[in-house]
């Protein structure tokens, strides 16, 4: 019998015992064994979205974030490295789950990857979570685009209610325990959400992206211009602009999924308490909306921690 | 003491301890359902191993009869303990030997015989690279050379930055 030939439920008990690297080194030996370590790989997957890109700090929080899901650090991997950064490329989770950290891996794997995952209908599960909130919620940042006590614009020169936004509408869900809850008042969320709002129109909006840093720098000019603002007065403002490019790729990533793989049985989401917010801040018609929506109201055991 | 016969699919039987035979969770339950007021002289056909292979599952099973093994749920346990220095002795056999090995402890529902067997295998792949693994399991790469490229392409967000 040869190798590639084992039954798929040994291949997977062999590759149970195999961190991440060596199964994506097996999976490129064939055909057969590719199948096999991508069924392992990718049925299960869990984003954490996030600006930081100090993979330390993401390592910590991973074991918090992953709590929600009653899901673990893998114990044999975590003996076994001393250097957090190594530990982070090799991350897994019990449950056999795989970790797709950071804005620059989400970005990577949404271009080269997914694609190909849809199309072998691998994908079975994705857990979602939005770590880059407290940098994207500081109050310092937003309180650059305050213009009047009444409501929050960017330049002043459009309205909330002109893209169908009536803040006065928004409830604020009061028995979220989320720790930045206390920090922000209704107005900074639906200030957060108007930010989106007018980033979503901006002309790059469609544009495909490869070299994030090269899209960074580009939209740092872009918005200099924007909001109107010197950039060393705005002192976070790719904080920002990470949030535009995190909006647009959770979007690309909804819809690849959930239009083209019928058999994605949960697609399952955090976006901690300001999801409910995010989600209404999308527009009715958009697809992502009706599905975001439905899958929210479908998981909203898993809105707290 | 009673006893058990085990039939390989070549037709060799073998006697058995009881108690090393349930080392098999399959035998174990057909055992419990055949049951009777006399438990000797059972006979059990394992049409799915032929002798050669049984007989080194036995030879591992009576090794084993007390040992203390994980729970099977316990996936963190399951996966950290090293492979026991009898065992990495007991499997060095020809890889051929070592799947067929694997596939009667799967059969037969012995799990940490599979998890010993797989993790041996498991330790022949780690740190490898894709040709060394193909070189080490003599595996045919049947990719083209675009398919290459867009395989590394598809696995690029996992690796070190």
């Amino acid at each position: 019998m040869l190798f590639e030939d084992l039954p798929i439920d040994i291949l997977q008990t062999i590759q149970f015992f195999l961190n991440q690297k060596s199964i994506i080194s097996l999976a490129q030996t064939c055909h057969a064994l590719k199948d096999s370590c991508y069924e392992t790989l990718y049925s299960k997957i869990y984003f954490i979205i996030s600006i930081h890109d100090r993979q330390r700090e993401i390592v910590e929080l991973l074991g918090h974030y992953a709590s929600g899901y009653k899901l673990k650090f893998d114990s044999s991997l975590r003996s076994k490295k001393s250097d957090p950064e190594s530990e982070l490329t090799n991350q897994s989770y019990n449950k056999g789950i795989t970790v797709i950290s950071g804005l620059l891996k989400f970005n990577k794997f949404l271009a080269l990857t997914l694609d190909t995952l849809i199309e072998g209908n691998y994908i079975k599960k994705i857990y979602l979570d939005w770590v880059c909130f407290e940098k994207i919620l500081d109050p310092f940042i937003l309180d650059h685009f305050r213009i009047n006590d009444y409501g929050y614009s960017i330049t002043g020169d459009v309205e909330l209610e002109k893209y169908g936004w009536n803040h006065k509408k928004i409830d604020i869900p009061s028995s979220d325990s989320f720790p930045f809850h206390n920090l922000f008042s209704s107005r900074r969320f639906i200030h957060l959400v108007y930010i989106s709002k007018r980033l979503k129109n901006l002309d790059l909006m469609g544009q495909e992206f490869s070299n994030i840093n090269e899209y960074l720098e580009e939209a740092a000019t872009l918005s200099n211009n924007f909001f109107c603002l010197p950039i060393n007065e705005f002192k976070d403002y790719k904080a920002a602009l990470s949030y535009k490019i995190i909006y647009l790729n959770i979007l690309e990533l909804f819809d690849k999924t959930i239009k083209h793989q019928n058999n994605l049985n949960l697609l399952d989401f955090r976006i901690y308490f300001a999801g409910d917010l995010f989600i209404k801040s999308l527009n009715g018609n958009n697809t992502s909306y009706g599905t975001m929506q439905k899958l929210y109201i479908n998981n909203t055991h898993r809105y707290h921690f | 003491m009673s006893e058990i016969t085990l039939t390989s699919s070549d037709n060799e039987s073998f006697k058995v301890e009881k108690k090393i035979a349930e080392r098999s969770i399959l035998i174990k339950n057909m055992i419990g359902d055949l049951a009777g007021d006399d438990d000797d002289g059972f006979e059990i056909p394992i049409p799915n191993v032929r002798s050669t292979v049984l007989k080194k599952v036995i030879e591992w099973a009576t090794h084993h009869k007390d040992t203390s093994f994980p729970d099977d749920e316990d996936e963190d346990s399951r996966k950290s303990a090293p492979v026991d220095e009898w065992d990495k002795e007991f499997l060095k056999v020809d890889q051929e030997m070592l799947y067929e090995i694997i596939l009667a402890a799967n059969y037969l529902n012995i799990r940490p015989l599979l998890d010993a067997g797989c993790k041996v295998v498991a330790e022949m792949i780690r740190g490898k690279s894709p040709e060394e693994i193909r070189r080490t399991f003599n595996i045919v790469n049947d990719f083209s050379p675009e398919e290459e490229e867009a395989i590394k392409r598809e696995n690029e967000w996992a690796e070190d930055r």
